[in-house]
């Protein structure tokens, strides 16, 4: 039997749900309270997104909404009897499916750096 | 309209069904003699031997201590010796067997499933080698403290009530559910047992703690008000603590 | 045909731990139980086990010979003294065996197993997990066949014994999931069925505890022993008769009649409430009969001074009994009780190691009679005894199997019984009788209740062995309502009926027989004990037109009979 199978999985799915609270929470209040008034363009994102620590933001909330989310899913599917095999096939499914969408993401905010020429 | 008041006469509707012999589950209507203070499970003795000797169910202690006549009453998880027909909200009271367990014959279910999670726990203390005993021969010490944090778990009846209402168990066969993981609980607990690594180890899996949601449906199940969820979660606690600190 | 070294009989304590035993010691040993091993009656012994542990401030001065003596006392001279010290003496090493296994034993501020005073012992001595004790002490022993993997027979219902010329070959049960009978081959086998408590109206037993084993065996020619002596625990809830604990007045409960008065103080003044119970039984019931019972039917155990802490952290299991079955709460309420059958201090006649008048054939626990419990049993005793008894059971037959001339079990010993039990579910399934069974048992358990009960006469126990008889005529007309195969409680039930019907003929007899007033057998026509004369085990055995009784010599010791006062 593999020792504690499945603890990282909840823990960091815990950790995960936390941290977005608050990278939700400073999304929130920046897009839609930080100046009320604004109308948000392009222009005023490539504005904001020349500061690092938006860059950050926006990754933490990425990975962790990915991860979440897909965790999520994996526990839903893990609730019912499937195979180990199955299981296995649905991690790396997910892992792969995560990774290429955190790529994608990260690579739209790199832009941004480019710009600013980090 | 309570139970009890309907004229000195109360309607029992009983599952019944032999998968053997039925295409399908169906009820049995009986009009019973109310009498006060009247059990469920009086009721089903009623039935057996006065209207109906084919009806099957299990019995034995009729004092809510052994386990045996966990049912699905009315809509609630109860011993059916504990419930008294005139605490039951409706003018019939329905009998219904443990949901999620494979129908035997009318209110009995195959309970292998239950007990082979059970099983699969290690249910038995292993003390330490060099356990402090009281004297050489001895019984081991346990101070009062220790022992109060023992009095939840070890109150289990092993009725399988917890294990029905498991939306988990509903959908993962393999999932060892509420009692086995209390009962694992129970010697974690136990300042006396050395073998909380190996418990630990066989409860962490994918068929274990992690598949518990918190559902809370063991704890509202429980006729006899265990807390099944505190003991996972306590399980998880501890795992959790020695992934991060390497704790043994 | 099923083949085993050994077959245990029964999964409550004594089997378990006869089982446990035989099976460390090498032999092939399986299970047969009616019901789930957690389900069985041991489960619902609440007050503790009593041992010379000397855990207590109280009772620093105890050891197992002032427990022998207590319990020779509380038997009223009727218990074999050996048999009595072998138990006490192996008290303490069993308790503590139990503890190392597992059992939550409630604890003293310095961490060691605690004890509370009962009934008719000299010191606190009764060790206890709060009041689930038996739960406790059965689930740890369940807990020790699962961690040795020992194969349990659940839902198998053992219907007779295969011995032939003093040779136990082995038995048939029915699987009661599928209606199927089997033999089972095997060598030795241990009866631990437990009591005989359903054949009264009123009882704290389990309704599993039909007496069914006793009769097997006593159909099969093994004699049962001091049948008689039947025990009212002195506190049942009234309505549902589920057992209150001795606890509760060994932690200090009062017992009020509807004067408001402590009746106690009149029959038993030294030790009040915590006379042993077949003396606080006869008190209850003459309270009630003399007009001082409320309802006439019940008195008041009070908890009420104990307080909320400590009725929640030593009596939590009755208090949620009382709430759940009575709507009383004895933190606020006193609890309304009666006495009750509650044990069969009687049983299949053995000696100290279990052993039978039939070679592989073992007794043990409340379906045996060694005897420790004599004419009435101490509180606390009875677990003690299933487990005690239980052990030497094991490592006896272990001797018997291992010994030098290996018995050897006959296949086709098995096959005659097998046949027979067929042949007779076929007959009772074909019977068309037009006696309906449910009326003989109902007349059977009224029977009891009214003229075999706490106070008996001559006039009574006739009349009822008349009823009895005529009772047995009558069962051998009845039907049955449901001839199925699968879990048929009619069935099962009905073939149940016939041994409650011998084993409540064999009490009867014995009562009327023993024209003396012993412990819990009190005679209103013969209200002394008479020593010169009484002083002897009756043993009933089994005969067609009905049960022969003779006579067995008491073993005594140390101790002479005294008058026996509190």
């Amino acid at each position: 039997m593999h020792k504690t199978q499945g603890g990282w999985a909840w823990f960091l799915h815990r950790v995960a749900g936390i941290g977005l609270v608050f990278a939700l929470g400073i999304h929130f209040w920046v897009t839609h309270y930080a100046s009320p008034t604004e109308v948000i363009t392009f222009g005023s994102v490539n504005i904001r997104l020349q500061s690092l620590l938006f860059i950050v933001v926006d990754w933490t909330l990425l990975s962790l909404g990915i991860f979440h989310g897909l965790n999520g899913l994996r526990n839903i599917i893990f609730d019912y009897s499937i195979s180990e095999k199955a299981k296995q096939r649905v991690t790396w499914g997910l892992v792969i499916f995560g990774v290429t969408f955190f790529i994608y993401g990260a690579y739209g905010l790199f832009a941004f750096m480019q710009i600013k020429g980090y | 309209m309570s139970a009890n008041q309907s004229n000195g006469s109360i309607k029992f509707k009983v599952f019944r069904f032999d998968p053997d012999k039925d295409q399908q589950p169906y009820y049995d209507t009986f009009e019973l003699e109310s009498r006060p203070g009247m059990t469920v499970l009086e009721g089903l003795f009623d039935i057996l031997e006065r209207q109906d000797g084919s009806l099957a169910f299990r019995y034995s202690c009729r004092e809510a201590i052994c386990g045996s006549c966990a049912l699905y009453i009315n809509g609630a998880y109860r011993l059916a010796c504990q419930t008294q027909v005139s605490h039951i909200d409706s003018d019939e009271v329905v009998v219904n067997p443990l949901p999620a367990l494979q129908p035997v014959k009318d209110l009995v279910v195959d309970m292998t499933p239950f007990f082979e999670a059970y099983h699969a726990v290690d249910p038995y203390l292993q003390p330490a080698e060099d356990l402090k005993h009281v004297e050489e021969g001895k019984e081991y010490y346990q101070n009062p403290k220790d022992r109060k944090k023992l009095d939840m778990p070890v109150d289990c009846i092993l009725c399988g009530s917890c294990y029905s209402s498991c939306p988990t168990t509903w959908t993962h066969e393999d999932y060892l559910g509420p009692a086995a993981l209390l009962k694992a609980y129970r010697f974690v607990a136990d300042s006396r047992d050395d073998a909380t690594a190996d418990r630990l180890s066989t409860v962490s899996t994918e068929s274990g703690i992690w598949r518990c949601h918190t559902a809370y449906n063991c704890v509202e199940a429980c006729p006899k008000d265990l807390n099944p969820t505190f003991g996972i979660q306590q399980l998880k606690k501890q795992t959790v603590g020695k992934l991060l600190l390497g704790r043994k | 045909m099923i083949k085993h070294q050994m077959v245990v009989v029964g999964a409550g304590l004594a089997g378990l731990r006869a089982a446990i035993e035989a099976h460390d010691r090498g032999i092939d040993v399986a299970v047969i139980s009616k019901v789930h091993p957690v389900r069985s009656h041991s489960v619902a012994a609440q007050g503790g086990i009593n041992g010379a542990l000397a855990n207590n401030p109280d009772g620093k001065e105890d050891n197992p010979e002032r427990h022998a003596f207590d319990t020779v006392k509380g038997s009223d001279y009727l218990a074999d003294q050996d048999a009595v010290l072998i138990m006490t003496e192996d008290a303490p090493k069993v308790i503590i065996e139990m503890e190392n296994w597992g059992v939550p034993f409630s604890r003293t501020p310095e961490g060691r197993i605690a004890q509370r005073p009962f009934g008719g012992a000299g010191f606190p001595r009764t060790a206890y997990a709060s009041d689930k004790t038996g739960h406790a002490l059965l689930h740890a022993m369940y807990e020790q066949t699962v961690k040795r993997k020992i194969k349990v027979y659940e839902e198998w219902i053992v219907l007779s014994l295969a011995i032939e010329d003093g040779q136990t070959h082995g038995l048939t049960a029915m699987n009661m999931l599928t209606g199927q009978v089997e033999g089972f081959v095997a060598e030795s086998v241990v009866f631990a069925t437990g009591g005989a408590g359903r054949i009264y109206k009123q009882s704290t037993n389990a309704m599993i505890n039909t007496g069914f084993g006793m009769a097997i065996a006593y159909k099969a020619g093994i004699p049962l022993k001091d049948m008689e002596f039947v025990q009212f625990h002195p506190t049942s809830l009234f309505g549902t008769n589920i057992l209150i604990t001795e606890g509760a007045r060994g932690e200090g409960g009062y017992l009020f009649n509807n004067k408001g008065e402590r009746f106690m103080e009149k029959y038993a003044p030294s030790v009040m409430e915590l006379a042993p119970r077949d003396i606080v039984s006869r008190s209850i019931f003459t309270e009630v009969m003399e007009g001082r019972g409320f309802e006439n039917a019940y008195v008041h155990l009070d908890l009420t001074h104990l307080g909320e802490e400590k009725i929640k952290e030593r009596l939590p299991g009755i208090r949620d009994i009382a709430i759940h079955f009575a709507g009383v709460d004895p933190v606020k309420e006193p609890l309304p009780i009666q006495p009750s059958q509650h044990y069969t201090m009687g049983g299949i006649d053995c000696n100290a190691d279990g052993e039978t008048v039939a070679k592989g054939f073992y007794a043990a626990g409340e379906a045996a009679c060694v005897s420790v419990h004599g004419a009435n049993r101490l509180g606390g005793n009875s677990l003690l005894d299933t487990i005690v008894f239980g052990k030497r059971a094991g490592v006896a037959v272990a001797k018997y199997l291992n010994g030098s001339n290996k018995p050897k079990a006959s296949e086709e010993a098995v096959s005659k019984a097998l046949k027979s039990m067929n042949d007779r579910i076929a007959e009772l399934k074909n019977s068309t009788g037009n006696e309906n069974p449910q009326e003989v048992r109902d007349r059977l358990k009224e029977v009891m209740n009214q003229k075999v009960g706490i106070y008996r006469n001559k006039e009574d126990l006739a009349s009822a062995l008349k009823e009895i008889e005529e009772l047995k005529e009558r069962y051998k007309h009845i039907h049955l309502n449901y001839k199925g195969e699968k879990y048929n409680l009619d069935l099962i039930r009905n073939l149940e009926l016939e041994g409650k019907l011998l084993v409540a003929e064999v009490i009867t007899k014995g009562a009327l027989l023993r024209e003396e007033s012993r412990g819990s057998h009190s005679r209103r026509d013969f209200t002394e004990r008479n020593d010169s004369e009484w002083l002897k085990h009756t043993m009933a055995h089994y005969a067609e037109e009905g049960a022969k009784i003779d006579y067995k010599e008491v073993t005594m010791g140390t101790w002479e009979p005294q008058a026996r006062k509190y």
